[in-house]
């Protein structure tokens, strides 16, 4: 009788003991992700200042987002980032993970992987704040520069000028390949893969005498087409949340010129206390998210798996 | 032919990295200058040395860095803690119920921006009586990190060969003594990627502590940079100098771990 019923215990716990390892986190993510996530979603339907305002008002917090010129501009601004997001990650980072993979000794590539890794751990507001310099008015190193080869026609307040305030906070990072958000991380991505390539496959093109060109577009592409579309995903993802590049630049100015959704949900949340109103781009970010993730794995050929 | 590519190419990837490291080679020169020589001559040395500038620097900026190092710990701790430990769920049993479904749930936190829930978030810790806390600049960013970890963890686990924990299971080793003494020895790569990214992520984040901390107590670094003040007379130089002590921990670091920093960097968005 006993030892039934120690064993029946013995049952229980054993039955129990996976989902008491899955328990905190769950309560973790729940508490702190799942239910703001739901609650999200909620007040998108409401309107609601965070505190003693919160009345259900149907869809008229979307109707209201896609009738708001600064949310309209803010996504025309998105798109454009977007696309030259995708231009970059495609170019630069790919184009310096093959130059330095057809460096022969193996120490140099490391060497030159390791320098160029090395500005990916300063932190992305330094550099951020670094470029601020760089493009600023006065003074700014980049008009100083141009002055000095004559160039004076070409100086510019380049981050005050609505003209060119957009590009130069695509312009960043310039040539791409240093910060980790910005082209480092797809550059270790691409050079990663590159150096996966199966070395047979390269010797059979040597002798088939296929020159750099076609080597590249029939050898190192294909190899190259999961982590391609890998980088353009998240330069998706990215350009339709970035913040941090925008805020401490330009604050979404000059006028309306460099607002990104991310900048107006933040305003419209804490200077304006719109919440429910905020909470409905937010969710608008998150399907319009979701959609092109969607069309890109859709759309987009993975690397082929070789036997 | 293929000389003139060789050469050509080696030429391309050098003036490359030139054009990387040259904002950085800036920010070292003029951190050691007085104002009018950074706008006469960022391109040169400088020729009267402000070694001042760094001490002026270092009082703004040494405790927000203290900040962000004790949030930064607590969000690794909680993160590879609560990740090993789902992990190990996922790993050392077989079959139970709802397994795959509460997998899922875990990484398709990986799907939602983070931006849909940054006003309920700020809400929520309000309404918890969390707001400029350590806390509120602790647990959320945690709840986020797990995802990953978990994911990235139990990958790597699964690959320990299930005979070990027979083994050890018939020695009459404890759950807890398996996880300790097999488990996360065996791990030991994962994990320090996992800190890594972790690590990079809290010590870098600027959003959630811009909206959930404001005045001194809890500042964090990101934010601190922000918002550093100099005086006319002391000019950029401070700030150059700020920025580089606050960038100094990372790169210490990095040249012990290179190897782990640049896994850390790139397994979570390849698996992600």
């Amino acid at each position: 009788m006993q030892t039934t019923v120690h064993k029946k215990k013995r049952t229980l716990l054993q039955i129990l003991k996976p989902y008491l390892f899955l328990l905190p986190i769950y309560v973790l993510m729940v508490t702190f992700k799942y239910i703001p996530f739901g609650m999200a979603i909620k007040e998108s339907f409401f309107n609601w200042n965070g505190a003693n305002v919160n009345q259900f008002i149907g869809i008229e917090n979307y109707l209201n987002a896609f009738k708001d010129p600064n949310f309209l501009i803010s996504l025309i601004n998105c798109g454009f980032i977007a696309i030259a997001d995708i231009l970059i990650v495609i170019t630069f980072p790919i184009l310096a993970a093959e130059l330095l993979y057809a460096v022969r000794s193996k120490k140099s590539q490391y060497i030159v992987r390791t320098t160029f890794t090395f500005p990916m751990v300063v932190p992305g507001v330094v550099i951020i704040l670094l470029w601020k310099w760089i493009l600023a008015g006065d003074n700014g190193v980049l008009n100083t520069f141009l002055s000095s080869i004559g160039l004076d026609s070409l100086t510019n307040p380049w981050l005050g000028n609505s003209k060119t305030a957009l590009a130069s906070v695509v312009a960043i990072g310039f040539p791409w390949l240093g910060s980790a958000g910005l082209g480092g991380l797809q550059f270790l991505l691409y050079y990663g893969a590159l150096q996966a390539t199966p070395k047979d496959m390269l010797e059979a093109s040597q002798i088939d005498g296929a020159n750099i060109w076609q080597r590249f577009w029939k050898i190192d592409l294909p190899m190259l087409s999961s982590q391609i579309k890998l980088t353009i995903t998240l330069a998706i993802i990215n350009a339709v949340q970035v913040f941090d590049t925008v805020y401490i630049l330009t604050k979404g100015g000059p006028g309306t010129a460099t607002l990104t959704p991310s900048v107006v949900l933040y305003e419209q949340g804490f200077t304006y206390k719109k919440m429910g109103y905020s909470s409905a781009i937010g969710v608008i970010m998150f399907a319009i998210i979701i959609i092109l993730t969607i069309l890109n794995q859709k759309f987009m050929k993975n690397t082929e798996k070789m036997d | 032919m293929n000389k003139v590519v060789s050469v050509a190419s080696r030429i391309l990837l050098g003036f490359l990295l030139l054009l990387t490291l040259l904002p950085f080679f800036l920010l070292g020169i003029n951190a050691f200058k007085g104002q009018s020589e950074i706008i006469k001559t960022p391109f040169a040395l400088a020729s009267d040395w402000q070694f001042s500038n760094f001490s002026k620097a270092l009082p703004q900026v040494i405790r927000p860095m203290l900040n962000s190092l004790l949030v930064t710990a607590a969000v690794i701790l909680i993160t590879l803690v609560v990740s090993v430990l789902a992990s190990y769920a996922f790993t050392r049993y077989e079959n139970f119920k709802g397994k795959n479904i509460l997998f899922y749930g875990i990484i398709a936190l990986l799907m939602i921006p983070g931006f849909v829930m940054l006003i309920p978030q700020f809400v929520q810790i309000t309404d918890l009586g969390l707001y400029n806390s350590y806390w509120a600049l602790i647990l959320p960013p945690a709840a986020y990190q797990v995802a990953m970890g978990t994911y990235l963890i139990r990958t790597s686990m699964d690959a320990i060969s299930k005979s070990l924990f027979e083994a050890a299971e018939i020695e009459g080793a404890s759950d807890m003594e398996i996880l300790v003494r097999v488990v996360v020895p065996l791990s030991k790569p994962i994990l320090s990627t996992v800190t890594i990214m972790t690590g990079l992520n809290a010590w870098n984040n600027y959003i959630w502590p811009l909206v959930a901390s404001s005045g001194e107590k809890t500042q964090q670094i990101a934010v601190a940079l922000t918002k550093l003040i100099v005086s006319v007379s002391d000019g950029n130089g401070v700030l150059f100098a700020g920025y580089i002590i606050a960038s100094l921990p990372l790169i210490v670091l990095f040249c012990f771990a290179s190897k782990y920093f640049v896994a850390g960097l790139t397994q979570g968005a390849v698996k992600g």
